[in-house]
């Protein structure tokens, strides 16, 4: 596990990954135009919606691994890629209220509103937050396992509420505006550009998910040596 | 065991370990007033199309704060005397033993609810005096009853053996019951206003019971199994 770890090619995946995100984000910036109705504002969304794109895909993840540590793996690596995802979810989910209510106070007049799609993020927030509470109140680890993947699978069945939101709930929040139809809304380069910010930003966090799982590991390996030390004493 | 043997054994044990300590149904009751009697403290005399308004947020949190503490405590008595393990090791069907506690919550629940709404209508006076005899009111209040139920008891299980339960369980119950909050009292303010959009928050309302009593079966049976 530590050749995994320190495997170089790794790290230049990672950094890789930040390279192309920041010059992303500094295109974004300086290289394109100014929108017409909102202005320079506009421009968090680069940042705004791939880090919302990233908060739901990491409940997917943790859909998976709670799925799989559930009928698979009980002892196993499979829930601690549930609790990365569930860090790294939680992380993406604050940058999305954030940047979020940054976007909001210019173009609605105020920093938060109750608004269906707002407010069910902030839901996610706090069952990422509750995931992992649980996580350290259990020390038996196969029924953390168990009771871990079992709160994974609902807060993944939580999601839909999230997306549909919009048009269940009376909102603020534009509709999906990204496609419609199968046509696209945004014209081509601001849409490639958003395009590529998500790819970007997903991929950063499957690929911190994925360190993050390494490192618990390493964790949990610790522990267990450390115990078995102790016990020879 | 049958299922149905299962079924009648587990709220059998469950009416007699309830009503052996009488406590533990009072005490979600008398709390209940007392949120009561603190929501008429903060919201004081209000114009009467308010106070319907009111009325119905105040009963939909009371009972959420309320069933809280019910469901909390579904199994504490089978975790006290270690009956929990051993009917694990029984070939108890595990349906059986949801449905068994599952049945405990709605009727433990309802115990709570009633009076509550009936002390809540009273105190409001004229105002919301007619919702009391509501039907759309009480079959909206059942059926939240059966999402929080379905969710509460499977909460409770998972939190048996966690440390600090008693933080933990509130701080998930709570927002994985906002949904189902939401769709009921939106759909009792749509029923009063005659507004058409109480069909389709009775509908949603009714999805995510269905969602929530699935998930809650299939998830339990894989929390108490090998």
């Amino acid at each position: 596990m530590q050749q995994r770890i320190g495997q170089g090619w790794t790290q230049c995946l990672g950094l890789l990954l930040y390279v192309l995100l920041l010059s992303l984000w500094g295109y974004a910036l300086i290289g394109l135009g100014s929108e017409e109705h909102q202005g320079d504002v506009y421009r968090i969304i680069y940042m705004h919606v791939p880090a919302a794109f990233a908060a739901f895909m990491c409940s997917f993840v943790l859909f998976v691994a709670s799925i799989y540590g559930l009928k698979r793996n009980k002892h196993g690596q499979a829930v601690l890629y549930g609790r990365a995802a569930a860090e790294v979810g939680l992380a993406f989910t604050l940058i999305t209220l954030v940047t979020g209510s940054i976007w909001g106070k210019p173009t609605w007049g105020v920093w938060w509103t109750w608004d269906g799609r707002l407010t069910t993020t902030f839901i996610l927030l706090l069952l990422y937050g509750g995931y992992l509470f649980l996580w350290s109140a259990v020390s038996d680890p196969v029924l953390r396992t168990k009771v871990c993947s079992i709160l994974g699978l609902l807060i993944f069945a939580d999601v839909p509420i999230i997306y549909k939101s919009v048009t269940w709930w009376r909102t603020l929040h534009q509709p999906p505006s990204l496609f419609q139809g199968g046509q696209g809304l945004i014209a081509g380069e601001f849409l490639s550009l958003l395009l590529g910010g998500i790819a970007g930003v997903s991929l950063l966090a499957l690929w911190l998910i994925w360190q993050r799982g390494i490192n618990l590991g390493l964790q949990k390996e610790i522990d267990t040596q450390l115990i078995k030390k102790s016990l020879r004493y | 065991m049958s299922l149905v043997g299962g079924f009648i054994r587990i709220v059998r044990q469950g009416f007699r370990v309830e009503f052996q300590e009488k406590e533990r149904l009072l005490t979600p009751l008398f709390f209940a007033a007392l949120m009561l009697l603190l929501f008429n403290f903060v919201l004081d005399e209000q114009a009467e199309a308010v106070q319907v308004k009111l009325f119905v947020a105040e009963i939909f949190l009371t009972m959420l704060f309320a069933l809280h503490l019910c469901f909390s405590r579904i199994f504490e008595a089978d975790a006290e005397d270690r009956a929990f393990e051993v009917l694990q090791t029984y070939s108890l069907h595990r349906l059986a033993w949801f449905a068994g506690k599952y049945c405990l919550a709605m009727i433990f629940g309802l115990l709570v609810i009633v009076p509550m709404i009936l002390l809540s209508g009273l105190f409001h006076g004229q105002a919301t005096l007619f919702l009391l005899y509501s039907p759309a009111l009480w079959g909206v209040v059942v059926l939240m009853l059966a999402g929080l139920s379905a969710l509460g008891v499977l909460l409770a299980a998972m939190m048996l053996k966690a440390r600090g339960r008693e933080v933990l369980f509130p701080l998930l119950y709570f927002p994985l019951a906002i949904p189902v909050l939401l769709a009921a009292s939106e759909a009792v303010l749509g029923f009063i206003s005659g507004s058409a959009a109480a069909w389709q928050w009775l509908g949603l309302l009714l999805g995510f019971d269905v969602i929530f009593i699935t998930l809650s079966a299939v998830l339990f049976a894989e929390l108490v199994g090998d």
